[in-house]
């Protein structure tokens, strides 16, 4: 898809979003009847600024649109063979990318529970493994830095850890 | 109080505190893909238990050396530790190819000792001339700078402008959450508890920046550097080095000169400070090829933005880029809160950090000099291993904000909005800038409109909110008219 039109699709988005926001600000804050300046006047500016930007960004790519359409036929285009090489490539990248960010979660939904000595040995070997880390010196590095961390935010730092 | 800022600075602890982030900085930029915006990020929450004046000289001392320590991979491994050592790449790994490269990481060290001294020393003499100005500023004022440096910041990055400010009003957003500054209502929390504060700025900035970063680096996990060049004993007499000084004051006066606008940064002054070095030498043809000249002009601009990207910061409270925005979220988390009224109040604070950063530039010297080998052998570390400890630093950082796993969680959610929002090409700067400057923003539109009985006529009845308001609306509505007319005619 063209980026003109990934972003005419894009400002549609973010012009709902400010619909959205504008409609359920009410909805979760307290106004004062009758005054202008309550609580809820400076996030509904925000959401009516998301609007009108989106409306000036819509109307800026629509011209690019425009502009694209009409010189087009001098624009090279991919082979379907490079473009679907491509994207299974930045689908396993992205995979990566994924995975990385569950396992943070996890983490940090087991922080807590099982403080940060389990928590970050299980998160630290589940990032090395997923990212096909086999040398053992890589995972003695690894943990050697994280009980470093440990003990400097424990130690020197007094924060205190779970 | 110039005597008692330099006492309170030569203590062990400060020295100690200095080398340590300056090392720390300079590792981190000297690492391809970590910047110093993440360092930043990553070393706020170690500052928590620190004295006020260790954490503000850590944090300088980080910026400082990884703009530095980016010109290490460049001139090495041809790969830019940060975006700000890419013009040092040109010349850097072409001398180091020849066999010089302990002469381009000598020159890189001495340009960018130079520029950052310049820098300082700007700071020093034009800081004070800037507040003072600033003082006669009230709330419609501070209103209209704050609009005015949002719309430059969204259009500087390159992008496109619109994109930028729809982030600028997603983080504005994210500041109304929770407690109302100016009547204390709570407010857009969702019914979550943990929202009653608002939004933590520190966990925020880590997702944004470190998690962010993190994810985008498992994609070139694999990705080949290159071999790493070995340092020689070449080296550049002083002689030598102030043979350039024209082109080393010209950079460092580019650097700071697009150091002090927003939304610019290093990256865009060292390439200037590149093609102007280019452009008046009389051998314009030996740039690329390995020529010492080409290595000076980058490395001296863009150290000069480190001191100068704090004028705007320290005088007006507007954060020129990403890495100042946390510097003021840090100083605000001090209690320092960075603006005119500091240069009256807090006067010490301001001296603290010029003197402060004339020390860490002969500090950042002297460890350029005696630790490079080390500093060359750490950017070895595989990427496979940095992911990992990175991330136990963000989780550990954001949780020691404030001991809350809410702030955690905040940090992901954040991490996760702007690698999907960079994907579509999304810039994340206004966003931070935003969220530290939304509360100033919205009290000092509100107090504005109190003043002036709802009537949004005070905004443009005052030169200078009607001159800052006047030209965020041309930057805003400039790009269309422009588009426009090429469109018509085509």
């Amino acid at each position: 898809m063209r980026q003109s039109k990934r972003d005419m699709i894009l400002a549609t988005s973010f012009f709902l979003l400010g619909v959205v926001l504008y409609l359920i600000i009410p909805i979760f804050t307290p106004g004062k009847p009758g005054v202008l300046l309550d609580s809820r006047f400076f996030p509904q500016v925000i959401a009516i600024a998301i609007m009108g930007i989106s409306v000036l960004m819509f109307a800026n790519n629509y011209l690019i649109h425009l502009h694209d359409k009409r010189t087009a036929a001098s624009q090279p285009t991919q082979s379907p063979q490079t473009i679907a090489k491509t994207s299974a490539s930045d689908w396993l990248n992205e995979r990566r990318a994924f995975i990385l960010l569950g396992i943070i979660l996890l983490y940090a939904l087991l922080f807590k529970p099982l403080g940060f000595i389990i928590s970050t040995a299980l998160a630290t070997t589940g990032i090395l493994f997923a990212l096909k880390v086999r040398k053992i010196g890589s995972y003695v590095i690894v943990y050697a830095f994280s009980a470093m961390i440990y003990l400097i935010f424990k130690f020197v730092l007094y924060v205190r850890l779970p | 109080m110039i005597k008692d800022v330099i006492i309170n600075l030569f203590t062990f602890e400060h020295l100690l505190i200095i080398n340590i982030g300056l090392a720390a900085g300079i590792i981190v930029g000297a690492l391809p893909g970590l910047t110093a915006t993440m360092a930043i990020a990553l070393l706020v929450p170690i500052t928590y238990s620190f004295s006020s004046t260790a954490g503000v000289l850590l944090l300088l001392a980080v910026y400082a050396g990884a703009i530095y320590g980016g010109s290490i991979t460049a001139i090495l491994i041809k790969t830019p530790g940060t975006p700000s050592a890419a013009a040092t790449v040109l010349d850097g790994y072409e001398m180091a190819a020849k066999g010089q490269a302990g002469a381009a990481l000598d020159m890189a060290l001495n340009a960018s000792e130079f520029g950052g001294i310049f820098s300082a020393l700007l700071l020093i003499f034009v800081a004070p001339l800037l507040a003072k100005m600033a003082l006669k500023f009230g709330p419609p004022e501070y209103f209209a700078l704050g609009i005015f440096g949002l719309s430059v910041i969204s259009s500087v990055g390159g992008g496109s402008v619109y994109k930028g400010l729809l982030m600028g009003m997603l983080g504005l957003f994210a500041t109304t959450i929770g407690m109302d500054p100016i009547n204390g209502i709570v407010r857009l929390t969702f019914g979550i508890d943990a929202l009653w504060n608002g939004i933590n700025v520190i966990p925020a900035m880590i997702g944004l920046f470190a998690i962010s970063e993190i994810m985008q680096k498992t994609k070139t996990i694999y990705d080949n550097f290159g071999e790493i060049l070995k340092v020689d004993k070449s080296k550049v007499s002083l002689k030598e080095f102030f043979s350039y000084w024209k082109t080393l004051i010209k950079s460092s006066m580019i650097g700071s000169f697009i150091g002090a606008i927003p939304g610019t940064g290093a990256a865009i002054a060292a390439f200037m400070a590149y093609n102007e070095a280019k452009r008046s030498s009389k051998t314009p043809e030996k740039f690329g090829t390995g020529f010492i000249e080409g290595v000076a002009a980058p490395e001296a601009a863009n150290n000069a933005v480190t001191g100068s990207a704090m004028i705007p910061l320290l005088t007006l409270g507007i954060p020129g880029d990403s890495v100042t925005a946390i510097l003021m979220g840090a100083l605000i988390m001090k209690g320092i809160v960075p603006g005119p009224q500091l240069f009256v109040e807090n006067k010490e604070w301001v001296y603290l950090i010029m003197i402060g950063f004339i020390l860490i530039n002969i500090f950042m010297y002297l460890q350029g000099k005696l630790f490079i080998k080390a500093f060359v052998n750490i950017t070895k570390l595989p990427t496979t291993i940095l992911i990992p400890i990175l991330t136990v630093l963000c989780v550990v950082g954001s949780f020691a904000v404030s001991n809350n796993i809410s702030d955690v969680f905040i940090m992901l959610i954040f991490g996760l909005l702007a690698y999907v929002l960079m994907k579509f090409k999304f810039p994340i700067t206004p966003m931070v800038i935003a969220i530290v400057l939304g509360p100033l923003v919205e009290q000092n539109l509100r107090r504005s409109l109190i003043i002036s009985e709802g009537t949004a006529s005070i905004f443009f009845t005052r030169p200078i909110s009607l001159v800052f308001l006047a030209l965020s609306i041309f930057i805003v509505i400039y790009p269309l008219f422009k588009r426009l007319i090429k469109t018509m005619k085509a």
